[in-house]
Formats: structure tokens, sequence, C-alpha cells
């Protein structure tokens, strides 16, 4: 579903991304992998429409989504849930999830999105009406991946959403990863907890250095000695 | 002290400040929520004012008729300056910059159209100028009271409008992270040019309304600087209660200084209140609620 092909992308003048091919098949999900100032946010940015992109293509569905403004691509089925949460701090929780649900595809379905969001999230309709900025780090995160289901993606990127969490509160998440997997949603998720990474997707990438070095399925980089040395700590 | 003429200080002085408010929630929302201090807010009250002067004497068109010209017009107006601010890719300090040449090059236009003379509507025109309806034995003049009233519903739509509608979250969230909001669908150009064209619409209001009950000049809008100002940062930047809240307090507070202690005390007191608020509530007397 989603094809990512040579793509380059950077800020200003300095490049962070080098050619890089990807892609997310139907139900899946990808993980991608990498050190810090990898270009993982670059990427995941890029896709979603954060950044603009340098030269290459990006389609969902076949369709491209580099030649069109990036105020459409929620529309499209592409939602993010970016690093460092960014919910809209000065709003409340429930108009936060109403931003969520902006993009006519999913406005028109919002109430019945709220409900299946506040099934995942109970504690995201126990705090409906209080400033997001005013929630705790877990439940900002769960308001930004509440946030992002609230736009009805067929694709759901994450950017370290287990950043900051109590081990607990990121095995809560990976949980729910599944379950809205299962719902149908193909997932593309950025993570530094390899482990729980692989474990969760089918496939996933190494980033560094703004390039792909390795990929494959999960099975096959939780055996790779180099990806096992350097993020596995094993 | 006169006790009667000190209520009647108080009370017009709530009616003027309603007139304060509509002058600046204009200012008030392009500065919050567009990070545009647009001076040129000060050049649409007043050519809202002449355009009313002129449609009235010219054709005979009602004063309040003037509303529903203007502000169709004057949205329309704010629309393409936005366009203009993002094309010449205006940020908070150049806007100050930029709007004020726009300011000096608008004040020239209504020099050159309607000359430097005093100007006001004829009496025929304009028969509200010497209504006055009387509450408590206190004579309230027609416009003042209905400039009042029109502040207060755009004072209380603005606000509905920005806490309950789609369009309000979108300008919320455009100002909180304009990149997450145009992530999740919400084209922030627009946004802005839609607020933009709003603000200019009730500062040409506020105009119609000046036209009804004062004398024109091309000059007169340097007497606004220091109200205007005043109610926008006591209210709070891009909040329409608290405009409305800050134009009665000026309002009040320069009538009743006027009383005291004599007109020219009023703007002083005005702007002691001012810095007062400056020092100990910087955010605005009233919460902000756009940002
Ligand atoms: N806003 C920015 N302006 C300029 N350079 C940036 C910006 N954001 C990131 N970079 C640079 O781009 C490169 C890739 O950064 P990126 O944030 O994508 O890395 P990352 O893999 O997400 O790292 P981390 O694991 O620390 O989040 C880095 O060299 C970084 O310094
Ligand atoms: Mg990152």
């Amino acid at each position: 579903m989603l094809e990512v092909r040579d793509l380059v992308a950077g800020y200003g003048q300095a490049q962070a991304l080098w050619e890089v091919d990807l892609t997310v098949d139907d139900g899946e999900i990808v993980t991608m992998l990498g050190p810090n100032g990898a270009g993982k946010s670059t990427l995941v940015n890029a896709i979603s429409g954060l950044i603009a992109t340098w030269s290459g293509t990006v389609e969902l569905d076949g369709r491209g989504l580099t030649d069109i403004p990036s105020h459409r691509v929620a529309e499209w089925g592409i939602a993010v849930v970016p690093e460092g949460r960014r919910i809209f701090p000065e709003m409340t929780v429930v108009d936060n999830l109403a931003v969520g649900a902006y993009n006519h595809r999913a406005r028109e379905a919002s109430e019945e999105t709220l409900e299946w969001v506040h099934g995942i999230f109970p504690r995201l309709e126990e705090r409906s009406g209080q400033l997001a900025g005013s929630l705790s780090g877990g439940e900002q995160q769960m308001l930004a991946i509440g946030r992002a289901l609230m736009a009805k993606p067929s694709l759901l990127l994450l950017d370290e959403p287990s950043l900051g969490l109590a081990p607990i509160m990121v095995e809560a998440i990976f949980e729910i990863l599944r379950q809205i997997n299962q719902a149908g949603v193909s997932i593309l998720l950025v993570e530094q907890n390899a482990i729980d990474a692989l474990d969760l997707a089918t496939r996933g990438y190494v980033l560094e250095e703004g390039r792909i070095v390795i990929e494959g399925a999960s099975s096959e980089l939780l055996e790779n000695e180099a990806l096992r040395k350097a993020y596995l700590g094993l | 002290m006169d006790v009667d003429l000190l209520a009647q200080a108080v009370v017009s002085g709530v009616l003027i400040g309603g007139l304060y408010a509509m002058m600046s929630i204009g200012l008030s929302l392009s500065w919050g929520a567009l990070k545009i201090i647009n001076l040129a807010h000060f050049t649409f009250i007043l050519i809202g004012a002449y355009l009313t002067y002129q449609l009235t004497t010219s054709f005979g068109i009602d004063p309040f008729l003037m509303i529903v010209i203007v502000f169709p017009l004057f949205f329309v107006a704010g629309a393409l300056l936005q366009l203009f601010f993002e094309w010449a890719k205006v940020d908070e300090f150049r806007s100050l910059l930029i709007s004020f040449g726009l300011f000096i090059i608008f004040t020239s236009l209504v020099r050159t159209v309607w000359t430097a003379d005093f100007r006001r509507i004829s009496s025929e025109d304009n028969p509200y100028a010497s209504a006055s309806i009387f509450v408590f034995g206190v004579a309230l003049q027609v416009p003042l009271i209905a400039a009042f009233i029109a502040a207060v519903v755009i004072a209380v739509g603005t606000s509905l409008a920005l806490s309950r509608t789609h369009f309000g979250r979108a300008v919320r969230a455009v100002v909180q992270d304009a990149e997450m909001a145009r992530a999740f669908g919400i084209d922030p150009r627009r946004v802005a040019v839609i607020l933009s064209g709003l603000a200019t619409a009730y500062s040409g209001l506020a105009g119609v309304f000046i036209a009804m009950f004062q004398v024109l000049s091309p000059t007169m809008t340097f007497a606004w600087f220091g109200i205007v100002f005043s109610v926008v940062i006591l209210g709070g930047l891009g909040s329409p209660y608290g405009a409305l809240g800050a134009g009665i307090i000026v309002g009040v507070v320069g009538g009743v200084a006027t009383v005291v202690w004599g007109p020219l005390s009023a703007p002083l007191v005005t702007f002691l209140l001012l810095i007062a608020a400056l020092l100990f509530r910087p955010a605005g007397l009233f919460r902000r609620s756009t940002a």
C-alpha cells in the first residue's frame, strides 16, 4: 500500500535522507530502527507531509502523495503520531480528537470513530474536557495515538511512541498497536526499543546516516549479527 | 461631585466601551491568531466610516443598511490582504513595518478622496445621530446603543465560533502548531485568509457606527491608537470576550476620569491602567482564549 522510492529530504542545505526505498503492505506492521540522528523522524515527517520532500516518490495505494498539498495527505489515509507527541496543549482532549477527524472522509464518521478510540483509551473519555497540556506523558501519548486514529487512516506512522514511558505503559502501547493493526490499519513504527518492535512487526528496516542499510523479516533481523550488536545489546 | 453626572459617565462609558471593543477585536484576532500586528485595521475603521458617509450622503442609504454592504466588502479586502501578507512572507515584527506603510497609504488615499475637511452625514440622511433613548433618566445615543449590541453579538458569536465549530478548532490548532494542523487536513492558509477577512469586516463595521455619530477627519485614527492598543492588550490577544470586557473597562475609566479630572485626563488614566496591567497581568486581564 505504501511505496517510497528514492526519497530524498533534509533541512535547508543539509540533506538527511539518501534515496530511501521502503514499502508497507496492506495490513502489515513494519518497524524502522536506527541510531539517533539516522533520519528516522525525517523519513516519517516526509511521508506524512510534515516536511517537504526534495525528490523521489511516496505512493499510497498507487496514488502519488508528493504532488498534492500536504494538508491533503490526511484525507488520503495517512495519519502520524510524531516524535514528541505534538498534541495541541491549549485545547481540550476532545477538541484534539476532533482536529484528528478534520479531514472530510473522517469527519462524517467521527462519532463512531470517537467511540472506538474511547474504547481503546478509556482514559481519554474520562479526561475529555481537560486541557491536553495538563495530561501526564502517558496520557499525552494516548491522545497523540487517539488523534491519529480519529483521522481514519489506512496507514498509521508512529515515531517512537514508547519514548519516556514506564515499561508497563510501553507494553500497553505495543498491545494497543497490535489491536489497531487487527482492526485493519497498516503501521510503520519507528522505535528505539528494537526487541519489542521486531516482536510486533513482520518486517523491519535499519536506517543509518540517512540510508537503509539492512532490511528483512523480523526473524531475520533478530538473527543478524551486526544488528544484534548495535541495537539489541546482545 | 455630581452623582448624576457620574452615573451618566458610567453608563455611556459602558456603551462607548462596546464601540472600543468592536474597533479592537479585528486587531486582536489578527495579532493573536495570525501573528500580524496589523496597523491597517485603523484605516479599515476609517474607510468604513467614510464609505458610510459617502453612500448615505450620495444615495440616501440608511446608515444601518451599510452593515450588510460593508461586511462582505471588507471581508474580501481582508482576505486579499492576508494573501498579500503571505506572499510577502510577513512575520510579527515585519508586519508592524509593512502595515504601518499600508496605514500611511490608506490614510493619504482617504485624504485624497475626501480631503482633510471635516465630514458628517447630514441629519436628513442620518436621523439616528440626534436620537436618544432615556434609561433611568440617562440619555443614551441610539448609534452607541446599536454599536454596543453589535459588539456583544460579534464578541459572543466569534467566541462561540472559535470554541465550538470545526473552523474555530482549526484556527486554534493552527495557532498552536500549524504543521500538525496541516498533517490532519487543515489548510493553514485558508484558515488565515478567512480569519483575516472576518477581522477586517469587524473593523469596517466599527467605522459604520462611528460615521453615525462622529465628525470624520482623516487624522481621527491617531486618537484611536491608545484606546485600541489598550483594549487589545488588556483583553488578551485573540480573545473576543477579553476585548469586550477591556473595551468596557477603558470606556468607563475614561468616562469617569473625564468627569472627575477633566477630558485631558482620560488618555492618561487609560495608559496608567495599561502599564499596570502589563506589569501585573502581561497576558491580559482575562485568560487568552485562542492561543
Ligand atoms: N529541524 C531540523 N533542522 C535541521 N536539521 C535537522 C532538523 N531535524 C533533524 N535534523 C538533522 O537531520 C538528521 C536526521 O535527524 P532525525 O531527527 O530524522 O533523526 P532520528 O533518526 O529521528 O533521530 P532520533 O532517534 O534521535 O530521533 C540529523 O542529523 C539531525 O541533526
Ligand atoms: Mg527521531
